[in-house]
């Protein structure tokens, strides 16, 4: 992970990473529910994509040079990330602060290994939303008796729209969901209590 | 990937160039058979095309255990003593002793594994730009158009958005495979035995 923190919450420990998933697959189930009671998703349904992707691109990250992961490519990104404070604006335009280290978007091998698996499992989730939608488009070619015509349609747009955002954001909060909580720097952790022996 | 390298049961896989051959004509087969089912037969015969992207992807392996591609994963079948759909392959059912239908398979070791990973990491990174730019345009086509329009385009395109999903991962893995260069072990010992005679 290349931030530790989100909206200023500290996101080092492996509990506040999960609620922070179930934070956002709550908030995308409660905008469903809410763009389906608006207009049945029609119009709705592709801005709810929209912040889905969002959502995967500001605050899981993974797919981007923002969020909580960092990019699975290991490239950094081609344009700066906006500045934190004026002063450090100040220092970019004056030159004092060059463009962003490659090192810290590097990915090491242990990471390049959790990004591929957590792929490959995401993959298998994938897979079974793809069999229930299997199912609908083929009952919508031959409708059963035990469904009405009309609901099929309705039914396949209501797993299309879900499918398509845990596919923006499924291996993103695998990751999130299963690395173990983050030791802080054991030379930070030591640097306090040396300045305290010297004095 | 050292286990079964036959397509189809019997086109041989086993350098790089014949594995390349494989993947271009499985697509191609693929394509020129879907666009025959939708013009030729109708939206009906389409619509079977759907399941069948799933066996026609693990023809390639990996899904199966009959393919170029080693199986993926052990919930398809247990890789320890070979059972299948709870048939234990030491011990088959008395219906299907002496048939050789069960065979052990051995287990993926760490290469298998990564290149299995990796694999899926590119496929699943591929198929998100489709996904983007369809979201991207799709509201210009359907913005006005009625639920049963949205739900026919939406199974037009689940056909090949199953048969690049199922098939992608095996596809990488059969393009990007080098050729396994021969043993110098295995084969000194020949050469030795050769010159001693």
């Amino acid at each position: 992970m290349r931030r530790t923190t989100v909206f200023g919450y500290n996101m080092a420990r492996q509990s506040a990473r999960r609620r922070l998933v179930i934070a956002v697959y709550a908030f995308l189930v409660v905008l469903l529910v809410a763009g389906w009671l608006l207009d049945h998703l029609r119009t709705t349904g592709y801005y709810i994509y929209f912040a889905g992707y969002l959502i995967s691109y500001l605050v899981l990250g993974g797919y981007g040079s923002s969020g909580l992961i960092k990019p699975f490519t290991g490239k950094p990104p081609r344009t700066q990330p906006m500045p934190k404070s004026l002063i450090e604006l100040e220092l970019r335009y004056s030159g004092a602060l060059g463009s962003p280290d490659p090192e810290e978007y590097r990915n090491d091998e242990r990471e390049l290994a959790r990004r591929d698996r957590v792929h490959y499992q995401a993959y298998q989730g994938i897979i079974v939303l793809l069999a229930v939608i299997w199912f609908i488009a083929m009952w919508e070619q031959h409708p059963p008796r035990f469904l009405p015509a009309g609901l099929l349609p309705i039914l396949l747009y209501l797993v299309v729209l879900p499918a398509i955002l845990l596919a923006i954001t499924l291996p993103q909060a695998i990751l999130l969901w299963t690395e173990p909580d983050l030791d802080s720097d054991p030379q930070e952790e030591n640097a306090p209590a040396a300045l305290h022996s010297t004095r | 990937m050292n286990a079964p390298r036959k397509f189809l049961l019997f086109i041989p896989a086993e350098t790089q160039r014949s594995r390349r051959a494989i993947v271009i004509a499985y697509y191609l087969v693929f394509i020129a058979f879907a666009i025959w089912l939708l013009w030729l037969r109708g939206p009906a015969r389409y619509a079977r095309l759907l399941p069948m992207t799933y066996f026609w992807a693990s023809m390639l392996g990996g899904l199966s255990f009959t393919g170029p591609v080693r199986l993926f994963s052990r919930w398809q079948r247990k890789f320890q003593d070979g059972s299948a759909w709870g048939i234990d392959g030491s011990r088959p059912h008395p219906y299907l002793a002496g048939r050789p239908l069960i065979q052990p398979i051995d287990r993926l070791d760490e290469h298998d594994i990564a290149m299995r990973d990796r694999a899926h990491y590119l496929a699943y990174s591929t198929l998100r730009w489709p996904a983007i730019a369809a979201a991207l345009f799709a509201p210009l086509i359907l913005m006005d158009s009625s639920p049963e329009r949205v739900a026919h385009i939406l199974f037009l395109i689940s056909v090949p958005v199953a048969a690049l999903f199922f098939s992608l991962p095996q596809a990488i893995i059969l393009w990007t495979e080098p050729d396994v260069e021969p043993d110098p072990q295995e084969s000194s010992p020949q050469t030795a035995v050769h010159t001693v005679s």
